[in-house]
């Protein structure tokens, strides 16, 4: 089908439409509603809806029949005369942090436009970038571990970001694990064994049930599933995870896990002031720590990061040489944290059309 | 292409509007001797209840005697909620009895009167519901100086079924949630000589579990000399009462043609913190106004200075 001529539009456009809308501002592939509404009188053969490729129709509100022809929509029929819409959504993310989107909406008439509406669907994606990084971290007897890794990282782009953090190990990157399941199983696997009744017994604080409920079970199941955190001694955890993993130990178990409430709710307190960092930014695992075994290598970290839909985008790789110049007990771990300081650069949708 | 719990979502939806029609459909035609015209069509979004009104026409005549009883099967789901006598404008004393099975009314009990209002009233599912109605709302927020903005829009889908029944559609109620996010707020009102607290609380009960006397001594000088004052549960409290829909009520605002509903927060498994608070915000929706759109304005700035302030009250002496 070939397209109608687009300059036929300019002369009739004044007319008729007594609501029109796009929503003004969107993530990639999140649901963007658009809608016309018109007095029922008008009159029109079709109404021809022209997409940027990178866009899809994924709904539509109102309407009978129409017909798909790539970026070219048809609708030959709605069910009630007064109005229509859509939910456009980008296909795939976007390269930069803001990109324009036109949607051009035509009412058709004996093949000719009566009517026509353009809306700029404007999509905007979170960016991460590594701004400031220390080549090289010289290890001497009395370096203050605390400080010694500083690097900055800038946010840019609009939304908020989820970061979580690996560490290169060995050429592989594992996850740094959730500080909050790694605390209480360090805590659980020195302490099952004991008898609980010496356990904790004195202090009587009120938790919300429900939180120690959904809390303990999403411990107890990730436990089951085999996460468990990296830096532990083996034999505990494989005891452990024998005994959580035995039903018959149930209530045992449960007994256990909230007779450490007092510890979670601070291990959670605590996790949740270190996910949040600065605005706009969760970090699962907290600020990240790297283990050095062995000097002289270098210290790999990657920053891993999705939007509020979960699209995952490229991620930053940070790599600093470590030099050991340590003159005693130079086998021993080490566990250098990575402070990072955060740069803001984010941007907004244009907040002009938004009024309340 | 759909995944198959796709397609058996809409199979369901569709079932359950066809279902709907099928028991409407069912009334009138049980109603049909009374030639029953169907007035408004009335559906509230967030109670889940559809209203139909129904006028009936009952002269007392032939037609009360050739049609003594009318009988509806309960299968239909429908309540027979009120009838009016609409000569005389007083409600009928429960014309319609109910049997466990089946409602009916006798009309030779009926006044002498001719014209009647019966209002029918049902139940609707929630697939029912997201297959009439869309609602969207803004998943970040748009920045103006200390406020943030959310768009909020709700529209009708697919009347198609009903404007062939019905020349009134009123969708009531409309709900569109919008989640706010506040986990900074707090993490950043809280001083740093709190987590500092917390964290000498954490190796405290560490060493009294690991059985360290000496840790645990000097542990405890440490912690009853801190300055800071507080129990980890006092904290978390405070949160609690601060994203409660009391509280945080005063923060956000709305525009035309929305109106505020519901404020709750958001909990998440494992998370102590509530880290989102769920605004819903609600419009009607007819033939004539089919699509909603707005905005929701959350004073984060003010919200936040808030939020310090009870926490220095909870915390008097936050800082050396």
């Amino acid at each position: 089908m070939s397209r109608p001529e687009k300059e036929l539009n300019t002369q009739v456009t004044q007319v008729v439409f007594t609501s029109e809308y796009i929503a003004p501002w969107a993530l990639p592939k999140e649901e963007i509603p658009v809608h016309l509404v018109w007095a029922p009188n008008m009159n029109f053969d079709c109404i021809q809806i022209l997409l940027a490729p990178e866009m899809t129709v994924k709904e539509f509100y109102n309407v009978e029949s129409f017909e798909r022809l790539n970026t070219e929509i048809i609708v030959r029929k709605l069910h009630s005369p007064n109005f229509f819409g859509f939910v456009v959504t980008s296909i795939e993310q976007i390269k930069r942090s803001h990109e324009k989107k036109e949607i051009t909406i035509n009412f058709i008439v004996d093949g000719k436009i009566q009517q026509s509406r353009i809306f700029t669907a404007n999509i905007y994606r979170p960016e991460l970038s590594v701004i400031e990084k220390p080549d090289v971290i010289i290890l001497k007897d009395d370096s203050n571990l605390k400080e010694l890794v500083t690097i900055s990282l800038k946010l840019s782009g609009f939304g908020r970001m989820e970061i979580s953090t690996e560490l290169g190990l060995g050429g592989k990157f594992e996850p740094n694990v959730e500080p909050l399941f790694q605390e209480m199983t360090r805590r659980l696997t020195t302490t099952f064994r004991k008898d609980i009744s010496n356990l904790e017994k004195k202090k009587k604080i009120e938790i919300n049930p429900q939180f120690v409920k959904q809390t303990t079970q999403a411990f107890i199941d990730s436990i089951r599933k085999g996460e468990m955190p990296i830096k532990m001694n083996m034999s505990d955890i494989e005891d452990f995870k024998k005994w959580i993993g035995d039903d018959s130990n149930y209530e045992k178990i449960v007994k256990l896990v909230s007779e450490h409430l007092e510890n979670i709710l601070i291990d959670s307190l605590l996790y949740y002031f270190n996910r949040y960092p600065t605005e706009g930014v969760a970090l699962s695992g907290g600020s990240p720590s790297v283990i050095i075994k062995s000097a002289d290598k270098n210290m790999k970290l990657r920053f891993r990061y999705k939007d509020s839909l979960h699209n995952e985008y490229e991620p930053v790789q940070v790599e600093i040489a470590i030099k050991d110049l340590r003159t005693t007990e130079r086998d021993k771990e080490l566990e250098l944290p990575v402070n990072i300081k955060w740069v803001h650069e984010q941007i907004s949708p244009t907040a002009e059309e938004v009024k309340c | 292409m759909l995944s198959g719990a796709e397609i058996g979502t809409a199979i369901a939806v569709a079932q359950a509007t066809k279902e709907l029609l099928k028991q409407l459909n069912e009334v009138s035609e049980e109603l049909k001797p009374f030639k029953p015209d169907v007035r408004s069509f009335r559906i509230d979004y967030l109670g889940r209840n559809s209203e139909v009104k129904y006028l009936l026409l009952i002269p007392d005549g032939i037609r009360r005697h050739l049609q003594r009883k009318i009988e509806i099967p309960a299968i239909t789901g429908f309540r027979f909620y009120e009838m009016w006598d609409l000569d005389k404008m007083e409600p009928v004393n429960s014309p319609w009895a109910f049997n466990g099975e089946k409602w009916s009314l006798d009309v030779t009990k009926l006044p002498t009167s001719e014209k009647y209002w019966l209002t029918v009233k049902g139940r609707i599912s929630k697939e029912f519901l997201d297959q009439l109605v869309s609602v969207k709302a803004a998943e970040n927020p748009a920045r103006a100086k200390e406020n943030d903005f959310y768009w909020i829009h709700s529209a009708l889908k697919n009347v198609d079924a009903f404007e062939k029944i019905w020349t009134e559609l009123n969708i009531e109620q409309v709900n569109a949630d919008v989640r706010i996010g506040v986990e900074r707020m707090f993490t950043s009102a809280i001083p740093q000589g709190v987590k500092d607290k917390l964290e000498l609380q954490k190796k405290l009960l560490d060493a009294i579990t690991a059985g360290n006397r000496d840790e645990e001594q000097r542990l405890k000088i440490k912690y009853r000399t801190s300055k800071v004052k507080f129990t980890p549960s006092e904290l978390s409290e405070l949160f609690v009462r601060l994203v409660s829909g009391d509280f945080f009520a005063d923060f956000v605002q709305v525009g035309q043609p929305f109106i505020m509903n519901n404020i709750e927060p958001i909990k998440e498994p494992g998370i102590i913190v509530p880290e989102k608070v769920k605004v819903g915000v609600q419009t009607d929706l007819t033939y004539k106004n089919p699509a909603a759109n707005g905005n929701l304005c959350f004073f984060r700035h003010k919200y936040s200075l808030a939020v310090t302030e009870r926490v220095k009250e909870i915390l008097p002496l936050q800082k050396k």
